[in-house]
């Protein structure tokens, strides 16, 4: 009897239970004179057949792990398809990880960033990404399109993992990443404030006549009046989320340093800091990427 | 009284390390002043603290004292001025300074006011010191008495760890019954299939102060019925159980570090006080890799450090109560220099990681008072191996320690699949990876199907990817304790 015979015959008694079939002896050699020297040690003059199952197995299990060797080489993968672009710089990268902890909204600008940048994902955030966005369509198609040829790859080899809720448009080739993607509103500013980037909810009125302020200082002052006086609350929280989203990056330095700098309204200080937050958090980005 | 030999000093030290601390202390320089007489030795040691510390062996019993801050008996200067004593390098006769004078005379008056029968049998402590008086250590120790080696095991505190050593004792003898029972009735029984059978075992357990094994009852019930060969991995846990047990109610026979182990295993702690007098192991050590795990609503942390210059191991264990954040000051990727502190044991690689200093940094991480500098401009892993060389690490580790559970790993090889599982390959071989797709995805993504530097720990079954080095950085992939998502707030 071979060791891997004996203990597939140990596993097979402890399965039934040791009471039912005898432990039998382990073959000689090392384990066998192993076996006697703990059967010494034990004093196993009346050897209970489930000890004497126990100490076999202890003993095997030590064995074949310390002895642990390494299955067949196997063969390697298809390699995945090469891309030409960039991996995103690790700035990039870190900032993505704060997008989707703090601002989770900014997280089209985000990519549509690293598209105008040239660059692709890393594999390790395209990853977490198509397997967050498997139910968002727009943002799915541009992080598979930010993927590339990796993306197609790993849907081959994860299917269940990486499955859409809906139809996907396929991954796009390399070389035009971008290309079934509407294109980015150019960065020049075309009014004093840049309107709506994309589709979203209309910013009712009562906000909308701030975007007709030019002035930067001016703009972030009033907003902050508002909120200071209560003319906005947080029943306007989602438009001013919008209205911050959409605002040019001129805007955004003295819109934080005002709302930080007038949030006394106890009503509405945390709106005041939290739409502060996210104006300094998206200059933040907006720069990394210009740099 | 006749000096004695260096081999009965070294008898008396508590571990091995602080054996060898004391013979790196036992230098006449390092001893500003230092005497002897017939029943006491004393000397200054010129430690790193302004005032030296005050140290004083009265020989009769012996009994020790030391003004350090450490929790071991007797420490490692005890124990370097007995090494000078016992070579010659103390001068005898000259006159005893005032803090030896003080203290060997508070003794000799508690040893008149006590009848001789009651402080042959139990010394009193001696309540003026920062460090009592007792016998040493060790023969505590041949009792099942904690690692700790601290306070005296005199008085309450003797009955205490006696009456926990059979505690321990009667709860290793209850499982090893179970144990019995459990494979005399069969794996099949329906009752194994509910984890209420192992938690009252578990239970039973912790009540016996032996909470690691209780851990590892828990985790043995999430293996019944789980894949084709579950009562092969059942049974050889059921068979390492049995072995610590076994090993527990004989650590009088097994050598030092054994011991430690066998005790590490059962669950008796270790005062950090006690680690952090251990001699450190201090450079340049790369944060390889790093896991969650959620273990009875706490989370525990394992961050694993690799040195640069010995290629040691350590590993460095935070805890959180479940939604509280965890130590984030060691981020795979990060080199820093520090000194690490290794736990009591064979193979031992648990470790308290101290005085991480700050080194040429791009990013701070401030941690409570500590300041951590890491750099990430030497990204990497230290020595990645081969599959047949990780093979031989994890071997000769099980070999010395059967019941390890987790082993770290460097290596470069490529993932692959054979059939429906993962594997890591190259030339010499290959190896099964565990985990789920969200887990192994990033591994497969990083390696894009070419060999890649990972950390992994080896476990029964398989092994477990935490980190994959890619040419700029080092990706963090370890599990997060089923708490995905949060990876994103660590990068």
């Amino acid at each position: 009897m071979t060791l891997a015979d004996h203990w597939n015959e140990l596993a097979s008694i402890a399965l039934l239970g040791a009471d039912r079939r005898p432990v039998p002896a382990a073959p000689n050699g090392d384990i066998a004179a192993l076996l006697d020297r703990l059967d010494r040690l034990d004093r196993l003059d009346r050897p209970d057949p489930a000890r004497l199952l126990l100490v076999q197995v202890a003993a095997m299990s030590a064995a074949r792990r310390a002895g642990l060797r390494p299955n067949p080489a196997l063969a390697l993968l298809h390699p995945a398809p090469g891309d030409q672009r960039p991996v995103c710089p690790p700035v990039l990268n870190a900032r993505l990880g704060e997008v989707l902890t703090a601002w989770p909204d900014l997280l089209e600008e985000w990519l549509d960033g690293v598209d105008a940048g040239g660059w692709r994902l890393t594999p390790d955030s395209a990853v977490g990404l198509l397997t967050r966005l498997r139910v968002n369509g727009a943002l799915r198609d541009k992080t598979i399109a930010l993927t590339g040829p990796l993306a197609s790859w790993l849907f081959e080899l994860f299917p269940a993992q990486f499955r859409a809720s809906k139809p996907s448009k396929p991954p796009t080739s390399p070389t035009s990443p971008t290309a079934q993607i509407a294109p980015t509103p150019p960065a020049v500013l075309t009014a004093p404030v840049q309107r709506l980037v994309d589709a979203g909810p209309a910013i009712p009125a009562d906000i909308a006549d701030l975007l007709d302020i030019g002035e930067p200082a001016a703009m972030a002052g009033e907003l902050a009046r508002r909120l200071q006086t209560g003319a906005l609350g947080n029943r306007n929280r989602a438009s001013l989320q919008q209205l911050v989203r959409q605002l040019d990056k001129v805007f955004l330095g003295p819109l934080a340093a005002a709302l930080e700098r007038g949030a006394t309204n106890a009503n509405t200080m945390g709106l005041a800091l939290s739409l502060g937050d996210l104006a300094r958090f998206r200059l933040t980005m907006i720069q990394e990427f210009d740099r | 009284m006749t000096r004695w030999p260096v081999e009965h000093v070294v008898a008396l030290a508590p571990d091995p390390a602080a054996a060898a601390a004391a013979k790196r202390a036992a230098t006449p320089a390092s001893w500003r002043t230092s005497g002897a007489d017939d029943e006491a030795v004393w000397g200054l040691y010129g430690g790193t603290g302004a005032e030296p510390y005050q140290v004083v062996v009265e020989l009769q019993e012996p009994a020790f004292r030391c003004s350090c801050p450490s929790r071991k008996l007797p420490c490692k200067h005890s124990l370097a001025l007995m090494l000078l004593w016992a070579s010659g390098h103390v001068a005898t006769g000259g006159s005893r300074p005032a803090f030896a004078a003080e203290w060997l005379s508070r003794r000799a008056s508690r040893r008149a006011a006590v009848p001789a029968r009651e402080a042959d049998a139990d010394p009193p402590a001696d309540v003026d010191d920062p460090v009592s008086t007792h016998k040493p250590a060790r023969a505590g120790r041949t009792e099942l008495a904690p690692l700790d080696d601290g306070p005296p095991p005199s008085g309450s505190k003797d009955k205490r760890a006696a009456e926990r050593a059979a505690r321990v004792s009667a709860g290793l003898q209850e499982l090893d019954r179970w144990l019995c029972d459990t494979v005399r009735g069969g794996l099949t029984r329906p009752d194994l299939a509910q984890y209420r059978t192992w938690d009252i075992v578990a239970a039973r357990l912790v009540d016996a102060q032996a909470g690691s094994l209780a851990n590892r009852v828990k985790r043995v019930a999430g293996m019944i019925g789980v894949g084709a060969g579950w009562h092969e991995q059942v049974l050889s846990e059921l068979a390492v159980l049995h072995l610590i047990s076994d090993a527990g109610n004989r650590l009088d026979s097994l050598p030092f570090d054994l011991a430690d182990s066998v005790r590490a295993a059962i669950g008796w702690n270790v005062r950090q006080a006690d680690v952090i007098a251990n001699a450190p192991e201090s450079g340049r050590w790369r944060v390889v890799g790093r896991s969650d795990t959620l273990e009875d609503r706490i989370v525990v942390r394992r961050t694993w450090l690799r040195s640069e210059v010995t290629g040691r191991w350590g590993l460095s264990l935070s805890f959180a109560a479940y939604g509280q954040s965890l130590d984030d000051a060691l981020c795979p990727g990060f080199v820093v220099e520090a000194d690490l502190h290794r736990y009591p044991g064979r193979r031992e690689v648990r470790v308290l990681v101290d005085n991480v200093v700050r080194i040429d940094c791009t990013e701070d991480q401030v941690t409570g008072d500590r300041v951590i500098g890491a750099r990430r401009d030497t990204p990497g892993l230290c020595r990645p191996t081969t599959i047949a060389g990780a093979c031989e690490e994890i071997g000769a580790a099980l070999g010395d320690v059967p019941w390890i559970e987790r082993w770290p790993v460097e290596i470069r090889a490529a993932p692959t699949v054979d059939g429906a599982r993962w594997m890591l390959t190259d030339h010499t071989g290959s190896l099964p990876l565990v985990g789920n797709p969200a887990a192994l995805a990033p591994v497969v993504a990083e390696s894009g199907g070419h060999p890649v530097d990972v950390m992994a720990e080896w476990t029964s079954a398989g092994l477990v990817a935490l980190a994959v080095a890619v040419p700029d950085r080092v990706v963090d992939v370890g599990p997060r304790g089923g708490f995905e998502q949060r990876r994103w707030d660590r990068r």
